[in-house]
């Protein structure tokens, strides 16, 4: 009997940047899969490393950055060790990237449409009849009129730019979309119509997403799974559904209070006091032991290994089985304050 | 503390703001100017509310939909095109001089982006004792004094290992603590915050907010808080104003606002804000296309081309604002007022 294979199999992945004090580990031995038609949430805070998996997943990370260990399986292929002649081949294609403040990356001087058959004539190899169909076809996917195709992107609102440039990451049916703060600089109105957009992909074209975003609610409503980064590590992996019911790691609790909800709003937020550690020189033991009410002893000394908490969900903390009674602490604004 | 000590000149206003308007004009040809052919942005168009001494409004809306211009306008760092802002008494848009030094001491503006709201090469205690110099705080010791309670209030303690401090070697959210402490330092009656937490992670944007909210209280501080994020105000401000195209389109106590909505737009909005509960049930209300330009106003109700309930009124005529009680105002068609768009149709005509 076979076991079907994950569209992505993550494993130990490393990435190191090379900076003037030292080499930082950025991605410091993540693991994770996305299974076709999945929506994974990667959520973390800034510097967690999020982007730069996503960026290590196409091979785009910049100049001094660098995969320094691990295989990362996409169609039982290891990326890592694809030349780049077969890479080229492969994004765009298989997978593809909506990037960061990606509004922003349209070129101003060329048409929309022009731009968006550039990807299908020379990486879709159609000819010009075939791309503007294709085109028109795409904009009618993400929700713009075809005849804007002949606009330039500055006679496109932001939410509009957003949205040709996911219909340029869908052009040549990638099974795999990484999208990185997708919605981020979007008024609600339009990141709701934005999200709207990537429900439907799933829906109709069972494509496979990783949304990397800081807004755990935006996780809360577009993602099957969800994977909480902390300091170049994965401390928290689950059903997003199991994530949101029964969280298990001490920074998923704190990130839950801190966040406001407009159905329900809390008497007191709770920040999570102090920063996260430089990670040219990670402190030993658990990453989150500078910021975490709940460090012991041992938290200090002994790295926390990602294990199963309960079926299909997983969580890097000594104390998981005391969560019941943390989880209740957590809710305070003193636990969090005992810290700083 | 007694409770009963509070005046009727605490209760009344501290800040009244009457038929706001700020339209920039656009910079075009010679000619089109010589031809009377003045197409200006409006960006604030007729905005009325006011604030008790010690009470927090929040403006929130879209980009573009005029809040900031708002805020700016407050503090005089633009000028209004008309209209009148009334602070303790005193209309703030005709002040020149002395008295706007004064006026400015009074009210202070919190900035968004803390990594550009300092001088890198400036220390923290130099950022900080700026303002007080600049206002005349002449005894050395004092101002050394206010500097040290500034940041020892906003709980950056202790205080005095911050003063050699340069910006770099803090971290975002202690930067955002500084920027609240410099705009406490001369002890203002009023503060508004322009997105006070929007380039901070989460992690730390509530500990912000909670001092925010302390220091508000402990001074008596009249707060006007300027942002997208409805939840932030939720957790801020007792009076919420919803703004679209430069116009407050509701306006109530916080919680009546957001929980129980009566503007089709104010609907629209708080229904597509995404909710951290996967299980939530949601219904969302459509509304069509992107906020119009700024520039050429649609007619009537400037949401009437996105509203799926509009009516031919809607078109035609201004929604004046109506009162709903409990201190609820609504602009819409909806909620009646249709024989006063009239009263304003005639009485706009005579004049």
């Amino acid at each position: 009997m076979s076991v079907p294979q994950p569209l992505l199999d993550v494993r130990d992945l490393r990435v190191e940047y090379s900076t003037r004090r030292g080499t930082m580990h950025a991605v410091d031995g993540i693991s994770f899969t996305v299974e076709k038609g999945q929506h994974l949430g990667l959520i973390g805070e800034s510097g967690c490393g999020k982007t730069t998996t996503g960026r290590a997943l196409l091979r785009v990370l910049p100049r001094n950055g660098r995969v320094g260990g691990g295989q990362m399986f996409f169609k039982e292929r290891d990326l890592v060790t694809l030349s780049e002649r077969e890479m080229r081949a492969l994004r765009w294609r298989e997978i593809s990237m909506v990037p960061q403040s990606s509004m922003d990356t349209l070129d101003p001087v060329y048409r929309v449409g022009d731009q968006l058959r550039e990807v299908l004539t020379l990486r879709g190899g159609m000819n010009n009849a075939e791309a503007r169909a294709r085109s028109a076809e795409l904009f009618d996917l993400v929700g713009l009129a075809s005849d804007r195709l002949d606009n330039y992107p500055h006679e496109f609102s932001g939410g509009m730019r957003q949205r040709a440039v996911i219909a340029m990451a869908l052009a040549l049916n990638p099974d795999l979309v990484i999208a990185d703060e997708p919605v981020t600089a979007l008024d609600v109105i339009v990141q709701h119509q934005v999200l709207e957009t990537f429900r439907d992909l799933q829906e109709r074209l069972g494509i496979s997403v990783i949304m990397i975003t800081h807004d755990i609610s935006v996780v809360a409503e577009t993602c099957d799974e969800i994977a909480v980064m902390y300091a170049g590590k994965i401390m928290e992996r689950a059903p997003v559904r199991r994530f949101f019911a029964m969280p298990f790691h001490p920074y998923a609790l704190g990130l839950q209070n801190a966040f406001p909800n407009l159905a329900r709003p809390k008497e007191t937020l709770i920040s999570i006091e102090g920063y996260p550690p430089d990670l040219v020189e990670p402190p030993k033991g658990c990453r989150f032991n500078t910021r975490c009410p709940f460090a012991i002893e041992r938290c200090f000394v002994e790295e926390p290994p990602l294990i199963e908490v309960e079926p299909g969900h997983q969580a890097a903390c000594h104390r998981w089985r005391e969560v019941e009674q943390l989880r209740e602490q957590a809710k305070e604004a003193e636990t969090w304050q005992s810290v700083a | 503390m007694a409770v009963s000590s509070v005046t009727t000149n605490e209760r009344a206003p501290l800040l009244e703001v009457r038929d706001l308007v700020k339209h920039f004009p656009l910079r075009r040809g010679m000619l089109a100017n010589l031809a009377g052919d003045s197409e200006a942005v409006h960006a604030v168009n007729g905005v009325s509310f006011s604030v008790r001494r010690g009470g927090s409004i929040g403006l929130a809306g879209e980009s573009g939909c005029g809040k900031s211009t708002t805020a700016k306008m407050l503090l005089r760092l633009f000028e209004p095109t008309s209209g009148q802002i009334i602070f303790d008494g005193q209309d703030i848009v005709t002040l020149k001089g002395a008295d706007l030094k004064a006026f400015r001491r009074r009210a202070q503006l919190m900035f968004q982006n803390p990594y550009e709201s300092f001088s890198p090469r400036f220390t923290i205690f130099r950022s900080l004792v700026e303002p007080l110099l600049i206002h005349g705080v002449k005894d050395a010791d004092e101002r050394t004094r206010r500097v040290w309670q500034a940041l020892n209030d906003v709980n950056l303690q202790p205080a005095e290992s911050f003063f050699q401090k340069f910006p770099h070697q803090l971290s975002g959210g202690q930067l955002q603590r500084v920027v609240l402490a410099r705009s406490l330092v001369l002890e203002p009656e009023f503060l508004a915050a322009d997105e006070p937490v929007s380039m901070l992670d989460v992690s730390v944007r509530a500990g912000i907010l909670n001092t925010m909210k302390e220091q508000a209280a402990q001074r008596n501080l009249t707060t006007v808080y300027i942002s997208h994020d409805l939840s932030l105000i939720q957790y801020l401000c007792e009076t919420t104003a919803i703004m679209y195209l430069g116009q407050i389109v509701e306006m109530g106590p916080t919680a009546g606002v957001i929980n129980e909505p009566q503007h089709p737009y104010t609907k629209a909005l708080i229904s597509t804000i995404p909710i951290p509960e996967p299980e939530r049930k949601k219904t969302t209300i459509p509304i069509e296309g992107g906020v119009p330009s700024a520039i050429s106003l649609p007619s009537g109700c400037t949401f009437h081309p996105r509203c799926p309930f509009a009516m031919d009124i809607c078109e035609r005529k201004v929604p004046p604002p109506l009162d709903l009680g409990q201190g609820r105002t609504v602009r819409c068609f909806l909620y009646g007022g249709k024989n006063e768009a009239d009263e304003v149709g005639k009485n706009a005509a005579a004049a």
